[in-house]
């Protein structure tokens, strides 16, 4: 979206419309949905809408850009991610990480193929990551966010954060190099 | 959080990455290194993930936005859910657009209680729909509560209805997939028109309350067990003859609180059956009664028992700047 077509939809989700909260949802849910699901969570899909029924309840307290909300937004379902493995009272362990990966059909059939198979590998690779360094970089990855807007939502520094990074892909590769076989 | 905790047992080996490769790596640049060829790989299929549909949203969520889009639109489900008095007293106390930050403000208050309600009144919608009047109803009208219902809902999501058909039959985007759904059994509706309706046989336009079908509650059950509320269709439907062909507190068997509480002796369904109803006019009666549309479509016309021809088209509301 363009900055002021961005602000209009802004305003306008912020008074109400429909239209605009649709649009805000269409945008940002697909990958919000990914990262929950790449993460672990139990329920994806309804963990993304219970981030954005957290999203409808705080829009009148935002304001920024469109890179800042989506941040934000990223904010929420991390929060809620972390809500949820804490009601589940533990870490989730890398074999319940793995399970079969279940994406709603999108209409083209090899594209969905793609998104299944880049999924179950994405969290298959990560689930051997400790959880800050997946945090880190499925964050950087998955939702898109800058090194600082990761460091904001993971609640670390930009410096431990960068650190987190570095060795979860150094861990990838080990990982990788091992299996000895191409993505 | 660094050092060895970060490392999972038997992953803590030796490999650099420095600056430069790894922002090349998390950018998407090619980052001139062989060796980390399959880690530019899997930053790729990381990158990818998120190119899937649109997820359908949860009840809750689904109930918030159709009630915000009442709010703004034509006030159905608030009306229907928080306003005994009915759509006249709704529309006279509209925040109007001045309060709507006000008023998404006590939507959110609501969800609790108001998204079970506003559920609950689609629900009872199709229930009180199905059971009382889908049988009794006129075709047209019944295609109108139908294309009604469709609209409460702001997304118009792939259809899902494999997915979601074994799901909890609250789902309000059950709902609405049913209703979008080509084999829906609904499909036929609105094709025919009997000639009392039409007035025709009597010269008097609407339904004969008195002189409904026998057949329609036996039809009306039989199609509601059909939609998604199957589980809330009464097991028995009163006669016609004291003209309340719809489902009331007193009349129905339905135990689920969400749908008693909204199926009170005032909804309109239940006066499907009076000498002055027709179609359109017994549509315009219900909570859904501002998206009612003007005309009924032809008997005979090729798409006027589709519900996907009114369903979605009402709400496909265009950004003024896109």
């Amino acid at each position: 979206m363009e900055r002021e077509e961005f602000r209009t939809v802004l305003v306008a989700a912020r008074a109400g419309g429909g239209w605009a909260f649709e649009r805000l949802y269409r945008d940002l849910a697909p990958t919000v949905a990914a990262y929950l699901q790449v993460q672990g969570a139990v329920e994806p899909e309804d963990l993304t809408s219970e981030v954005f029924i957290g999203v409808v309840r705080g829009l009148e307290r935002f304001s920024g850009s469109e890179a800042e909300f989506r941040s934000w937004v990223f904010t929420i379902a991390h929060r809620r991610l972390i809500d949820e493995r804490r009601r589940a009272g533990r870490r989730p362990r890398p074999d319940e990480l793995v399970d079969e990966t279940v994406v709603a059909a999108g209409g083209d059939v090899e594209d969905d193929a793609l998104v299944r198979l880049s999924t179950a590998r994405v969290r298959e690779l990560c689930a051997r990551l400790s959880v800050d360094q997946r945090d880190v970089l499925l964050l950087r990855l998955v939702a898109g966010l800058t090194l600082e807007q990761v460091a904001t939502t993971a609640g670390k520094s930009v410096g431990a954060t960068k650190a987190l990074q570095r060795r979860g892909l150094a861990a990838l590769q080990r990982e990788l190099d091992r299996r000895g076989v191409t993505l | 959080m660094s050092g060895a905790s970060d490392y999972e047992d038997g992953m803590f080996r030796r490999f650099d990455l420095d600056d430069d490769t790894t922002d090349a790596i998390v950018s998407g640049r090619d980052p001139g290194r062989a060796d980390v060829a399959m880690l530019v790989s899997f930053v790729e299929d990381a990158r990818a993930i998120s190119r899937r549909p649109v997820p359908v949203p949860s009840a809750p969520l689904a109930a918030i936005l159709a009630e915000g889009l009442s709010t703004e639109k034509s006030g159905v489900l608030v009306t229907a859910v928080n306003n005994g008095a009915g759509p006249a007293k709704e529309a006279a106390g509209s925040p109007g657009r001045t309060k709507k930050k006000q008023a998404v403000a006590q939507l959110v208050a609501r969800l609790s209680v108001g998204a079970k309600a506003a559920l609950g009144i689609g629900v009872a919608a199709v229930a009180v729909t199905g059971a009382g009047a889908a049988g009794a109803l006129p075709g047209p009208a019944q295609h109108a509560v139908a294309a009604a219902l469709n609209t409460m809902t702001p997304f118009g999501f792939p259809d899902n209805v494999d997915t979601h058909a074994n799901n909890d039959d609250t789902h309000i985007n059950d709902a609405n997939t049913h209703s979008d759904n080509v084999d829906n059994p609904h499909a036929d509706f609105g094709k025919t028109v009997s000639s009392d309706a039409t007035g025709t046989s009597d010269g008097q336009p609407g339904v004969d309350g008195p002189s409904v079908a026998s057949t329609a509650p036996e039809n009306g059950q039989s199609v509601a067990r059909t939609t998604p509320a199957r589980d809330h269709v009464p097991v028995s439907v009163p006669p016609a003859a004291n003209n309340s062909v719809g489902v009331t507190d007193q009349e129905s068997t339905n135990t689920d609180e969400s749908i008693a509480a909204k199926s009170s002796s005032s909804d309109p369904p239940a006066n499907a059956g009076s000498q002055s109803s027709n179609g359109i006019e017994t549509a315009s009666s219900t909570p859904a009664g501002d998206h009612v549309p003007p005309e009924v479509p032809s008997p005979h016309s090729q798409d006027s028992g589709s519900l996907r021809s009114h369903g979605r088209a009402p709400q496909a509301v265009v950004p003024p700047n896109s």
